[in-house]
């Protein structure tokens, strides 16, 4: 997820270096991994689930640092108490039914994440993308009237977890426009779709976006972030072990 | 005491039997029925044991399995990426040493169907290998069993019933109307769907008209049809071949494929405060010399150039369960569901598919390259009546492997381990010996009751004879005889009993251990499991030596519960004993 954001957030970065030739698909590419500038953030967040002719809304508190650090508090009654920590590259989770913290590893990392159409995998994935994939700029496409660039990417090492992914870049603010991932098969298994950009601390940031999980039929996920706060000092204790059993 | 005082008192303590013959059908019945019912419930749980037993080496596993040793040290999670190339070679090597072999790659994966999701466990096998090697592939109960390089997929019928694929044989209204008469293309397939289909059975059980309503039962249950009785093999392939082609059995198989790869880098805190303490000193200098740290992030790279060091280095990063070694790649199949598998085992038919191996080669299924994750292996023509013996243990197999690999100069991998069918089912082996215990006890109270009554029984009959005892005593008797006496009177009750309950016994286990008890509608109701690996039908066994044992130790217990009073009533001083009343 967090990817996702800063990679929304580059696209500021991408618009206001706009040139007038066409960008090479590497370019691109690093200008999207250079979009995790900042140090921390920290947000509320409302993500509202559809699936199986149901809604539910889950509301929750978050803060991250640097790439490696999150932690994710829910609010919601149906959830109050549930905590997530990623840090050292594992995820763990607080249940507080069984008052127990419990490692996200193997199997369950491709798990749907409190139902919605992220798995576990989704939101600690934070290597560069283009230390992980070769771009291969497929041409300019356009998304509800806004005109994008379409970056193919195709992993480098046979290992990654989706070993193709798209992205659409729009060519005027450099938003995130949409993403795709696929399956080794080459079967498509998720897409993101940009549906809100706005301004913060003189960045453009996604504040609104969806995500559909292409398995689950009918199903999709709406993130809305507020009260977004940029590269503020957030303590070592949140994202501590103690901190998610407390 | 002589022969000819053995007899007297041996004929008295008979003629005594006929002499109470209340008392003596009542303990003796007592008795048999103790007797019968041991034999009976013994036979029962040795049937289920027995059965259950050869059901796991006949359609689970055979009687054992090559697998890596790593493997087997975390089976329960199927660590996938711990697998082993060249089965091929390992099979002619077996069949040399003459054992029959099929290879597997297992897996975990979420099987997506028209109409639901189901998580399944997926045995990619070689069909033709698990044809020759297991039971479960001829008991297809609609299809066929997948073909060999095709993306087709055998199910288990509860994983069929949940995902609403293959052919139903009670769907709802609604169902049938969507998609069983839906399916049919032409005014002659919806014909033909017609004539399978009709009003259930009705049910035997009596109307109940006083009982209270379930709460939890739902207030309107939806009017449902069952395939009709006597459908033949060809109109249930014809209604496949319609089903299919509406895209009922189209199927996706969601995966993540685990491999082993050394990562390119790691950052430096989780190298050094996560990875080296997880090793050993000899590891950690293994590891540092592969890797080196970037000197502008202090973030270590993979460095080394050499394929055997870079292997060695990964091997023991999954050996210390470091997580960055294991690389999960999402994978989506699709495949069709061309059968549908009901054995009697039920593991067989749960949440299980079926999908050749040869499918899986390339990068449109696992990437296998020819890896499996084991090999199953049985004695070439055993009867699948027999449980694996020693002929099939993992050592005589190791020896036998052992003798075919040095004639050519070859040994067997040393990653590699050969264990027994019980290794694997440890865990229903040690379940079924707690059931059984927990039943033998039980059935050892009912057995322990009925002694207490034969006790109380024997009690109140030497007590009514105290004045009889007195004048037997003072006639000349000694105490010896007449406890002898009493004593073999007891026991002859024990002994006409236990004859009776012996014969009973074995009456009952004729058609227990022909024919058995049809459990398959309790069954449905539970899941299909029992806890056994029996789906419907519930047979004892003979058990000659539990049978004989039953006869001896009723006789003998009951002659034992006649010595207290009959000690009792001989501390009476005979004097006394003459005048109580």
């Amino acid at each position: 997820m967090k990817r996702m954001i800063v990679s929304a957030l580059a696209a500021f970065i991408l618009a206001a270096s706009a040139r007038a030739q066409d960008p090479s698909a590497a370019e691109l590419l690093a200008r999207v991994d250079s979009n995790e500038v900042y140090s921390s953030i920290s947000y509320k967040g409302r993500m509202t689930i559809e699936y199986q002719g149901k809604r539910y809304v889950k509301t929750f508190e978050a803060f991250a640092r640097g790439g490696s650090d999150s932690y994710v508090e829910f609010l919601n009654p149906e959830d109050k108490g549930t905590k997530y920590l990623k840090t050292e590259g594992r995820l763990y989770v607080y249940s507080p039914d069984s008052e127990e913290v419990m490692l996200i590893s193997g199997h369950l990392l491709k798990e749907s994440m409190m139902g919605s159409d992220l798995s576990y995998e989704d939101t600690i994935d934070n290597e560069k993308l283009s230390a992980r994939y070769v771009p291969t700029l497929a041409g300019k496409e356009t998304l509800e009237g806004r005109e994008a660039w379409v970056l193919d990417l195709a992993a480098r090492k046979k290992t990654e977890s989706y070993p193709r992914q798209k992205l659409w870049v729009d060519v005027v603010t450099g938003d995130l426009l949409r993403f795709e991932l696929y399956a080794l098969s080459g079967s498509k298994l998720k897409e993101y779709v940009l549906l809100k950009a706005q301004a913060i601390g003189g960045r453009r940031f996604p504040v609104e976006f969806e995500m559909r999980d292409l398995l689950r039929k009918g199903s999709r996920t709406v993130f809305l972030m507020s009260d977004v706060v940029l590269d503020a000092r957030v303590p070592d204790s949140v994202f501590s072990l103690r901190n998610l059993e407390r | 005491m002589n022969a000819a005082a053995f007899r007297d008192v041996a004929g008295m303590a008979l003629r005594n039997l006929g002499r109470h013959r209340v008392k003596t059908v009542i303990t003796t019945a007592a008795v048999a029925i103790s007797a019968a019912l041991y034999i009976f419930m013994d036979g029962w749980i040795l049937g289920m044991n027995l059965e259950s037993r050869r059901n796991i080496a006949a359609y689970e596993m055979g009687a054992a399995k090559i697998q890596t040793k790593a493997y087997f040290d975390k089976k329960d999670e199927l660590p996938m990426y711990e697998n082993f190339p060249g089965w091929e070679t390992l099979a002619r090597d077996l069949a040399k040493a003459g054992f029959d072999s099929a290879p597997r790659f297992t897996f975990t994966g979420t099987l997506y169907s028209r109409a639901g999701t189901a998580p399944l466990v997926f045995n990619a096998v070689d069909p033709e290998s698990e044809r020759r090697l297991l039971r479960y592939v001829p008991y297809v109960e609609s299809g066929r069993f997948p073909r060999d390089g095709a993306l087709e997929l055998a199910v288990g019928s509860l994983a069929a019933e949940k995902l609403r694929v293959g052919i139903p044989d009670r769907p709802t209204r609604s169902e049938y109307e969507a998609e069983i008469l839906g399916a049919a293309a032409t005014e002659e397939d919806r014909a033909f769907v017609r004539s399978l289909y009709g009003p259930p059975r009705t049910s035997k059980e009596p109307r109940k008209p006083f009982s209270v309503p379930d709460k939890a039962a739902p207030a309107f249950e939806e009017e449902k049809l069952a395939l009709k009785e006597g459908v033949s093999g060809e109109e249930r392939e014809r209604l496949w071949r319609i089903l299919a082609a509406s895209g009922r059995m189209d199927v996706r198989i969601s995966t993540v494929i685990d491999v082993k790869a050394a990562p390119d880098s790691i950052r430096k805190n989780k190298f050094e405060q996560e990875l080296l303490p997880s090793l050993d000193a000899g590891a950690q200098a293994l590891v540092r010399s592969a890797y080196e740290p970037d000197p502008a992030t202090g973030d270590y790279y993979l460095a080394s150039a050499d394929d055997a060091l870079t292997s060695r280095v990964l091997e023991t990063m999954v050996a210390a369960d470091y997580p960055g070694a294991i690389r999960h790649i999402n994978q989506l199949i699709d495949a069709v569901v061309v059968g549908v598998v009901n054995s009697p085992n039920p593991k067989t038919n749960g949440s299980v598919g079926y999908i050749p191996l040869s499918a899986l080669q390339d990068e449109a299924g696992l990437m296998l390259g020819g890896a499996v994750t084991e090999i199953l292996i049985r004695k070439a023509g055993a009867d699948d009546a027999e449980i694996p013996g020693s002929a099939e243990s993992p050592a005589a197999i190791r020896a036998a492997l052992d003798r075919v690999l040095a004639a050519d100069g070859r040994t067997f991998p040393d990653n590699l381990d050969v264990r027994g069918w019980k290794d694997y089912s440890a865990d229903y082996l040690a379940a079924s010996a707690g059931d059984e215990v927990s039943t033998r006890v039980m059935i050892l109270f009912l057995f322990v009751l009925s002694f207490i009554g034969i006790s109380n029984t024997m009690l109140m009959a030497i007590l009514e004879r105290t004045k009889e005892t007195g004048m037997l005593r003072a006639l000349g008797m000694t105490d010896g005889q007449v406890l002898l006496a009493y004593t073999l009177e007891a026991g002859l009750i024990g002994a006409i009993g236990s004859a009776i309950g012996i014969l009973l016994g074995c009456l009952i286990n004729i058609p227990m251990v022909a024919y058995g008890i049809d459990y398959s509608a309790a069954a449905r109701e539970m899941g299909g499991d029992f806890g056994y690996r029996i789906v419907a039908l519930f047979r004892s066994a003979w058990n000659p030596p539990v049978i004989a044992a039953t006869g001896v130790v009723a006789t003998v217990l009951s002659a034992v519960a006649a010595i207290p009073p009959t000690l009792r009533a001989l501390r009476m001083p005979v004097t006394e004993s003459l005048r109580f009343e």
